[in-house]
């Protein structure tokens, strides 16, 4: 009984370290769906989305992105002109008290520049955001598809 | 007296003030319209008369011609692109899985608007990423030029802040018929099926 016991709370343990496996919490922070491009072996850029939610009272703000597979990780906006598709530096970004910064293919990302060794479906990597408030963050960081359109 | 003169003040004010916000309007219409370039017009021949020769993934030549015989779906972009290409791409293959055996009638192509970092080789290994069936097509920068200016297409570099540089371009992706007229545009907001319904649409009629 006592064995039955403990095995099932270990596998109680297990499956909630499941299902938080892609949240991550900070401060007032909560960082959630992690999530990458599978690249060619040979790219030198890739795209990273997640969601910041902010549980504080306190406006928090991103000050740095860093991640090991990369030689820069930097916020950006994919902006469509009429038909035309612009991207640029989304400068800082600030996560308001009770609100999301949410990231989405076609809109905001964070790409990943000077890449070595692409990224492979199925893998993971670490990225550590700074933020002004709640400190450094590391975030795992699931590798889907090339065409994924959100964390599977 | 002073009251009508103080209405016809106002009055005045007002017009004044509509005039200048007209003007700002044109202005504002007159400074974006450079950036139209791209503008896709229903039933625009795209091969006939254009003279440009670009090179494929497998380096095989790739011409105004090979834009006939069979619909083509035509795709502007670039492989350092990782957020709008992908998802053009990934919409693209969608719609070829969905189009079934169908899909052998119809030529995908992907036009690269930065030919200096996209090579043949490169080409070749990004749209295997998506589906072996999308063609890559790369060549001479000031070929590629040419053929997406015919092509009604918009490509500009611009400098990022750290260093590198991103392409600016049209991001609709076009659909063209056996002749190489422009037919549809494919947008990827919409379900996949409703793409390869566009195709099955033109396969049936020409
Ligand atoms: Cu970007």
């Amino acid at each position: 009984m006592r064995l039955f016991l403990s095995a099932l709370a270990v596998s109680i343990i297990m499956i909630t370290s499941v299902a938080h496996a892609a949240e991550v919490t900070a401060g007032d922070l909560v960082i959630e769906q992690a999530w990458a491009r599978a690249t060619t072996l040979s790219a030198k850029t890739g795209a990273t989305y997640l969601a910041v939610r902010n549980t504080g009272s306190q406006p928090d703000r991103i000050l740095f992105i860093e991640t090991p597979v990369a030689g820069n990780a930097v916020a950006h906006q994919t902006r469509q002109e009429g038909d035309v598709s612009r991207m640029s530096e989304t400068g800082p970004l600030s996560i308001s008290p009770g609100g999301t910064l949410e990231m989405k293919p076609g809109a905001m990302h964070i790409m990943l520049m000077e890449l070595s060794g692409g990224l492979k479906v199925g893998q993971q990597f670490p990225l550590t955001i700074t933020f002004e408030k709640a400190g450094k963050v590391e975030v795992p960081v699931k590798i889907g598809k090339p065409g994924a359109m959100g964390s599977e | 007296m002073l009251n009508l003169r103080n209405i016809r003040f106002v009055l005045w004010m007002l017009v004044g003030l509509a005039v200048g916000s007209l003007a700002i309007l044109v202005w504002q219409i007159a400074a974006t319209e450079p950036q139209r370039a791209g503008t896709i017009e229903p039933g625009r021949p795209m091969a006939e008369g254009a003279n440009w020769s670009l090179l494929d993934e497998a380096g095989r030549p790739f011409t105004p011609a090979d834009l006939r015989g069979r619909p083509t779906l035509l795709v502007f972009g670039f492989t350092h692109c990782p957020d709008v290409c992908p998802t053009s791409l990934s919409y693209v293959a969608n719609a070829l899985q969905a189009l079934g055996p169908q899909a052998e009638d119809v030529r995908s192509v992907f036009l690269t608007v930065d030919p200096e970092r996209d090579t043949a080789q490169v080409m070749s290994e990004y749209t295997a990423l998506f589906d072996e069936r999308i063609l890559g097509v790369t060549g001479k920068p000031e070929e590629v030029t040419t053929a997406l200016k015919s092509l009604g297409a918009f490509a500009r570099k611009a400098p990022l802040d750290g260093g590198g540089y991103n392409v600016d371009h049209t991001a609709s992706m076009l659909l063209l018929d056996a002749q190489g007229r422009l037919r549809s545009t494919l947008d990827v907001h919409e379900p996949a099926e409703v793409a390869a319904e566009k195709v099955r649409r033109l396969l049936s009629t020409s």
